[in-house]
């Protein structure tokens, strides 16, 4: 019955859209490649940081606000993905302290830790 | 626009009418696409896994309290079978008998009658969501019978237990395990889907946010706790699966990977799955207790406020499962707080029943004796849990029967009790017959008192530092003594004598679908949609599609002639 | 078997229409497995550090751009393809839909190259550039890493092939003007697919300097 009436909304210049998200590509190819052998490590991170993930999520973006109609939809459903993504967010809180924890890899018993006695207890 | 679409509700209103005669019977309890009748299928397949995991239950408890001895109806029990009965009764009971009765089977049922429609809003994809959980219960009962027999590595499957099958000695029965439990969360996606989306976009007219029922609010709010929560086991399941199979690493310490990452994806779906399986069963009581004390529902927008803060604090929780893991103990700080934390918004849920009930003209009907039951005994789980939450007591008790004593004093009210409180209270309108009251409380006592006689023993073993992963404890002298053992012969005859009881649940129902009182169109004298109809209701529910006007519980309006006020009358 | 779709999915009380409804559902739920996924990944790859850029090094960057750009591509046309259906112009909704499959086919031809030329290298080099290069065959048990590799990326592609079957049903409806708000709904999947490769893309190709 609505079929009609959810199309009313104007439709954004897609094109458009495309040749930025085009553009946008370029950036996240060519900007971690320009930066491959400069030593300075703080000027790679930041530059992969910002053309690799900042431009991800740029692109993530106008994607699901303009091409999956976001922008228009009932509130709701944008409430929900949100509510996905946070979910995310937490989960990847409360694990990173272990998953990260490098204390224990290729673990030795340097300290003697619970060692085994040579001669079994009385 | 509204008239466009009563024109349309109408036109397929007479369709619906002149449509339905001589099915067959494929088409008609196999294969249809009617919300009820895929219900009762999800109904019967859960009861069926549930007396399998109850004979499983009947066979390890003989294993403990007469170690070694030949078991009847099943023989001598070697460790690994032991393992594999413990792993499975554990899987079974929580996936293919809580989640299937509670959420499958009355969220199938209830959404579309609750809601005053005719059906749910993808009957095809409901369909199929019971075929595959069929399949996965299959791909489960096969995976007992295959060489090296079924999976015994706990329901939570740890690795590298899980991973390996050098370790775990099933080298097939893990990997069907594994299979079944995708299947299944499968199933319940689409169906929760389903159910998520009936509830909010095809209410009757009138129906409001806050004028839905209870118990459709909580099968809502589980389905999509569930759905959020699963995503990451889904993940992890398949990394798993690619770990026993094709040999990559993803939870190797050996080669790079880490197996606290699989108890972290596991237990961030395996606790809100608590909550995914408890609100279902909160929300068939919450029905209940109005019902049978004529009463209004104390607090019913606070309830749902509840249930969101639940929800919410349920996804903070997980790491309280592994405090003796090795996890970062900074985490197992905020982890204890949110833990305790939790308890606040269930207890204040167990308080607005108790609110509901005071002042009441109350009726002990077995539904009702069956509701009261389920909040006494949850709120014994719940206050043993603090405990548990606790890290530092956590420390000492992990593992023991005190934390099997604990969560079977949470899931048996949740997945037993909610059960027979549901099904003794739907069952007029499902089958149109009313069940046997003595009879019903007959099975209630037979059923309560055993069950506490199970677990509170178990609660002392526990505290005594029993391990809960022993076979034989005739091989630690120090748990071998024998007022230890008396106390587990005594839980397993009490098992016994509580198993024997649910015989009678079986003949009343089928002496009363043969001979029982015609119920007529609301025996109880309650207000929501489905009592308004036939019972049981015709193919379309209604003969025409209900309007709402009020809320859920008007029971007892000062007046008022009669003391309830069904939610579709104008006057 | 006659079906009957019921009076419940006319019912429209948020707004979304009962499909579209659905779908994001769908959505929502594959965002928290993939969300997993790459959560999991993210980890290991910051406890690694050096020892997996080094393999995040010998993923193919000029593959995964290509199909970074086949993809976004195909979301256009996909997008197009609604709007065509929209204005009830089915023969171009078909046109745009079918070209969406295209994209969706060489997206996974390229992967198919891209998988092959790891496990198989012997298929693509002679001999001698392989004993001069150094080139292995890599699989899935080679390393964590390359276990995610294979995993992540063969799920997204699992989700690809899917979405080019049921588009191609959808476009075959779409043509005889049946079923016009499912292209919509399809599109908003086909988008979903494609904000997945947006976020693989950095994290397993562009990313090795990291």
């Amino acid at each position: 019955m609505s079929d009609h009436e959810d199309h009313e909304h104007a439709h954004p210049d897609y094109k458009k859209i495309y040749y930025v998200l085009l553009v946008l590509l370029v950036v996240s190819i060519f900007g971690p490649e320009l930066v491959k052998n400069i030593e300075n490590r703080i000027i790679v991170v930041t530059v992969v940081l910002i053309t690799a993930f900042v431009v991800a999520f740029i692109k993530a973006g106008m994607v699901a606000a303009w091409f999956m109609h976001l922008d228009v939809e009932n509130k709701i459903v944008w409430f929900l993905m949100a509510i996905c993504l946070l979910c995310m967010l937490v989960f990847l809180a409360g694990v990173s302290p272990d998953v990260l924890n490098t204390e224990g890899d290729n673990w030795q018993n340097s300290r003697k830790v619970g060692a085994i006695p040579s001669k079994p207890l009385e | 626009m509204a008239d466009t679409a009563t024109k349309t509700e109408e036109a397929h209103s007479d369709h619906h009418d002149d449509h339905h005669h001589d099915q067959s019977f494929w088409s008609k309890y196999v294969f249809s696409t009617d919300h009820k009748v895929i219900g009762m299928q999800y109904m019967l397949t859960g009861v069926a896994m549930a007396l399998i995991g109850g004979f499983m239950s009947y066979v390890f408890r003989m294993q403990l309290a007469f170690p070694d001895e030949s078991v009847p109806f099943f023989g001598r029990v070697s460790s690994l079978e032991y393992n594999a009965l413990v792993t499975n009764h554990g899987t079974i009971m929580i996936f293919w008998v809580a989640m299937p009765i509670l959420i499958a089977a009355f969220g199938n049922f209830l959404i579309p009658l609750m809601c005053g429609c005719d059906d749910m809003v993808f009957p095809r994809i409901n369909r199929l969501s019971y075929q595959v959980f069929l399949l996965s219960a299959v791909v489960l009962v096969i995976s007992f019978f295959v060489p090296g027999g079924g999976f015994g590595g706990a329901w939570t499957a740890y690795p590298p237990l899980s991973a390996n099958a050098e370790y775990s000695l099933t080298p097939m029965g893990s990997t069907l395990w594994i299979l079944a439990v995708a299947l299944e969360f499968v199933a319940f996606l689409m169906g929760g889907i389903n159910f998520i989306t009936t509830a909010m976009n095809a209410r009757a007219k009138g129906m409001r946010m806050f004028d839905i029922p209870l118990v459709v609010w909580m099968i809502v709010i589980a389905s999509i706790l569930f759905m959020i929560s699963v995503g990451p086991l889904i993940a992890g399941a398949i990394m798993l699966l690619l770990d026993q199979l094709v040999g990559t690493a993803f939870f190797n310490p050996f080669r790079g990977g880490d197996p606290i990452l699989w108890q972290h994806l596991f237990w961030f779906f395996g606790h809100p799955e608590v909550y995914v399986v408890l609100l279902p069963a909160l929300g068939i009581v919450g029905e209940i207790i109005p019902t049978f004390a004529r009463k209004k529902f104390f607090g019913y927008k606070l309830a749902l406020y509840t249930v969101f803060a639940t929800g919410i604090l349920s996804f903070v929780v997980w790491a309280h499962h592994q405090f003796i893991a090795g996890v970062d103990p900074r985490m197992v700080h905020l982890f204890t707080v949110t833990t305790l934390l939790i308890s606040i918004p269930i207890a204040e849920l167990c308080f607005l029943y108790i609110a509901t009930l005071y002042g009441g003209s109350i009726s002990f009907k077995t539904p009702m004796l069956w509701a009261l039951a389920f909040v006494v005994e949850f709120l014994i789980g719940g206050v043993t849990g603090i405990h548990l939450g606790a890290s530092g007591a956590d420390i000492y008790m992990h593992d023991t029967y005190f934390v099997v004593a604990h969560f079977h004093y949470t899931f048996f009210p949740i997945a037993i009790i909610g059960f027979y409180a549901g099904i003794t209270f739907w069952f007029p309108k499902w089958t149109g017959c009313m069940l046997n009251e003595f009879w019903g409380k007959v099975h209630f006592w037979l059923t309560i008192i055993p069950f506490n006689c199970i677990f509170i023993p178990l609660f002392i073993l526990g505290m005594g530092g029993q391990h809960r992963r022993i076979y034989n404890h005739q091989h630690f002298s120090e748990l071998a003594t024998p007022e230890y053992q008396n106390l587990r012969i005594f839980a397993t005859v009490s098992l016994i004598v509580m198993l024997l009881a649910q015989v009678i649940f079986f003949v009343n129902i089928i002496l009363s679908l043969r001979k029982g009182k015609k119920a007529g169109k609301n025996p109880w004298k309650a207000n929501t949609l489905e009592w308004t109809t036939e019972s049981p209701p015709g193919h379309g529910n209604f003969k025409e599609l209900p309007e709402v006007y009020r809320g859920p519980y008007e029971y007892s309006v000062p007046g008022r002639k009669e003391d309830y006020w069904p939610q579709d009358q104008k006057e | 078997m006659s079906f009957q779709i019921p009076i419940a999915t006319s019912r429209n009380l948020t707004g979304v229409p009962t499909g579209r409804l659905g779908v994001w559902w769908i959505v929502a739920s594959e965002i928290v497995i993939f969300g997993g996924l790459l959560a999991a990944f993210l980890m290991y790859r910051l406890h690694h550090g050096d020892e997996w850029a080094k393999e995040a090094g010998k993923t193919n960057i000029w593959c995964g751009s290509i199909n970074t750009f086949v993809l976004l591509t195909s979301s256009y046309f996909v997008v197009l393809a609604h709007k065509a259906a929209g204005e009830n112009k089915l023969q171009e909704a078909y046109k745009y839909i079918w070209w969406t499959i295209a994209g969706g086919g060489i997206f996974m031809c390229v992967k198919f190259y891209e998988y092959t030329s790891k496990i198989f290298p012997e298929w693509y080099y002679t001999q001698q550039i392989i004993e001069e290069k150094g080139i292995e065959s890599i699989t899935i048990t080679t390393s964590v890493f390359w276990a995610f590799y294979f995993t992540a990326t063969g799920i997204h592609g699992v989700h690809v092939l899917g979405g080019m079957v049921i588009m191609a049903i959808i476009a075959h409806d779409a043509k005889k003007g049946k079923f016009l708000h499912r292209v919509e709904n399809i599109g908003i999947y086909w988008h979903f697919v494609d904000l997945v490769w947006i976020f693989l893309f950095p994290l397993f190709y562009i990313a090795s300097g990291l």
